[in-house]
Formats: structure tokens, C-alpha cells, sequence
């Protein structure tokens, strides 16, 4: 009962670390305390570190894919150089 | 879950604690497939508020922030009470399951209630993408592509909350005819893993579709 209480307690005040986070514009800050937020969810209400070494297995593995999709599947947009093009430089039509 | 004794030999499972670790083991092994499904959403976000990271502002912007943190909110809390409802079931507890378990039910219908609440408010507003977008200049394109992916990710996420008050009003009927005990309560415990869960992944959707570039 104590561990719930303290869970949800965490999780109230890191809501409101976000919000202000949120406020004072720090989208790094805004991604930390979220990830923050999912840890204390995972420990303390699932409980992870006491299932079964196969769950753990599991859940390792859930998230080594995710990395996975995550890293490559944005590789391409944030390594990509964009060169703008102005209107002037562009072909006009071609007179037939 | 149970102690190790053994189960009769025409069970698949060795011993009864054998059994209920399966069991936990298979829901995780089905939460890891829907953190890729999610994931695919997430990418989606990760890319376009990179690439078009204005109209994407713009968009988080429009979105209801006191509903969004209420939501939050009453899902954390939700979260919290169905918690309980696992801890009274390994003490084969069952009045304290329902009691827990509808307590959990209720805050995920009212999540849902403001979520349907702040949807309405967005279809009047011409929030849904398409020839009516009310979000006009330079990066409605953007905006557009914000609101596709919020109004995909909340349905897909509300449609995961429904079938978590689905799962979690059969454990309350079943713990009415207290069929849970201490030797034996995986279900309310494999449903409380589904229900944080969806949880987990509102603690991810909730900073990118209200805060980040909010600001």
C-alpha cells in the first residue's frame, strides 16, 4: 500500500515538473520527466524486477526492438541536408 | 501466484507457480508487440515534428491542455487504484478487488468521458484534417499532419482503455464469486500489467500531443 502511495505521489510531482517544464519551453526536460514517469510506472506498478526471468527477457527484448524502430526508422530525416531552392533558380516552361 | 507444488500429469505445466509464470511471461511478451506498435506511431511523431516542426507547434498548441493533464491525472490515479486491486488479490482479498477494480473502471470512463468531451469541442473547431482544416498559412500542412496523428493515436489508445475496463470489469464479476484466492489470482495481476500499460503509454502520447513545442 505504501509503495502505491508513493508511486502515485512520484507521479503526481513529476506531472507537475512537465507542466512547468512545458511552461518554461524545455522539450528535453518535457522528454526526461516522461521517461522518468515510465520507469516509476514499470518498477513500481508492474513490478518488473519481480517477474519471471523469462518477462524480463521479454520486456528487454520489447524495448531493444523499439530502439531499433526508433533509431533507423529516423536516421534518414535527421541526418538528411536540406539545401532550399528559390523560385528563381527553377526551370520556367518551355516554349513548344 | 501460487506456491510450487505440483499440478496433475496432464497438465502442460510442471507446477502451479510453473503455470502462473507463463502466464505473466506471455502478457509481457504481448505488451513488447504493442510498445512496436506504438512505436510506429512514435516515429511517425519523432519524424514529422522534426521535418515540419512548425505546423507541428502549431497544432500542439490548439490541443486542450487542462483536459490533457486531467486526463493524466485520472489515469495515474486509475493506474495507482487498480494496483491495489492486485495487492488485495494476492492476499485472496476478493471484496477489496471489486471494490479496487471498479474504483479503476470508473476513472477510465471518465478519461474516456473528457477525451469524447475535448474530441467534440475539436470537430466544431474544424480540428479534423481535411478540405475544412481551420489552421490556415504557411504550415497547414503540418498542422494537418499533427492532428492525423492525434486523432489516430488517441483512438487507438481509447480503444486499448476500452478493452482495459472490459478485462478489468470480468476480474470484478469473477472476484464477486470470489474465485480469486492467495494461491491463485494471475488474472487480476496479468490484467493489472494491461492496465498500467496503457497507462505507460499515455505518459508518452500526453508530452507529445500537449507539450512539446507548446511553449
Amino acid at each position: 500500500m505504501a509503495r502505491i502511495a508513493v508511486c502515485w505521489g512520484m507521479l503526481v510531482l513529476l506531472l507537475a515538473a512537465e507542466l512547468a517544464a512545458a511552461r518554461l519551453g524545455s522539450g528535453i526536460g518535457v522528454g526526461v520527466l516522461a521517461v522518468l514517469m515510465v520507469l516509476v510506472i514499470v518498477l513500481g506498478f508492474m513490478q518488473i524486477l519481480r517477474a519471471p526471468p523469462l518477462a524480463i527477457i521479454f520486456a528487454l527484448g520489447g524495448l531493444f526492438w523499439l530502439t531499433i524502430l526508433l533509431a533507423l526508422g529516423s536516421l534518414d530525416s535527421f541526418t538528411r541536408t536540406t539545401v532550399p531552392v528559390h523560385a528563381a533558380a527553377l526551370p520556367g516552361p518551355t516554349a513548344e | 501466484m501460487s506456491d510450487g507444488s505440483a499440478l496433475d500429469h496432464h497438465s502442460p505445466y510442471e507446477t502451479p507457480l510453473h503455470r502462473d509464470e507463463t502466464a505473466v511471461a506471455g502478457m509481457w511478451l504481448f505488451l513488447a508487440s504493442e510498445a512496436l506498435l506504438f512505436g510506429g506511431l512514435f516515429l511517425v511523431c519523432l519524424i514529422y515534428s522534426h521535418t515540419r516542426a512548425g505546423g507541428w507547434a502549431e497544432g500542439v498548441r490548439h490541443t486542450n491542455l487542462s483536459i490533457g493533464a486531467a486526463n493524466t491525472l485520472i489515469l495515474i490515479t486509475s493506474s495507482a487504484v487498480y494496483t491495489m486491486a492486485v495487492e488485495a488479490g494476492k492476499r485472496g482479498d476478493n471484496r477489496r478487488v471489486v471494490r479496487a477494480g471498479l474504483g479503476a473502471a470508473v476513472l477510465g470512463l471518465t478519461f474516456l468521458a473528457l477525451k469524447g468531451v475535448e474530441w467534440g469541442q475539436e470537430f466544431r473547431e474544424n480540428l479534423f484534417p481535411g478540405p475544412h482544416f481551420a489552421l490556415h498559412g504557411p504550415d497547414t500542412g503540418g498542422a494537418q499532419l499533427f492532428y492525423s496523428f492525434y486523432f489516430l493515436a488517441t483512438f487507438l489508445h481509447g480503444m486499448h482503455m476500452v478493452v482495459g475496463i472490459g478485462l478489468i470489469l470480468w476480474i470484478c464479476r469473477k472476484a464477486r464469486h470470489r474465485a480469486f484466492s492467495a494461491a491463485w489470482n494471475t488474472p487480476v495481476d496479468i490484467v493489472g500489467l494491461y492496465w498500467s500499460f496503457v497507462d505507460l503509454v499515455w505518459m508518452l502520447l500526453f508530452p507529445l500531443l500537449y507539450l512539446i513545442g507548446r511553449a
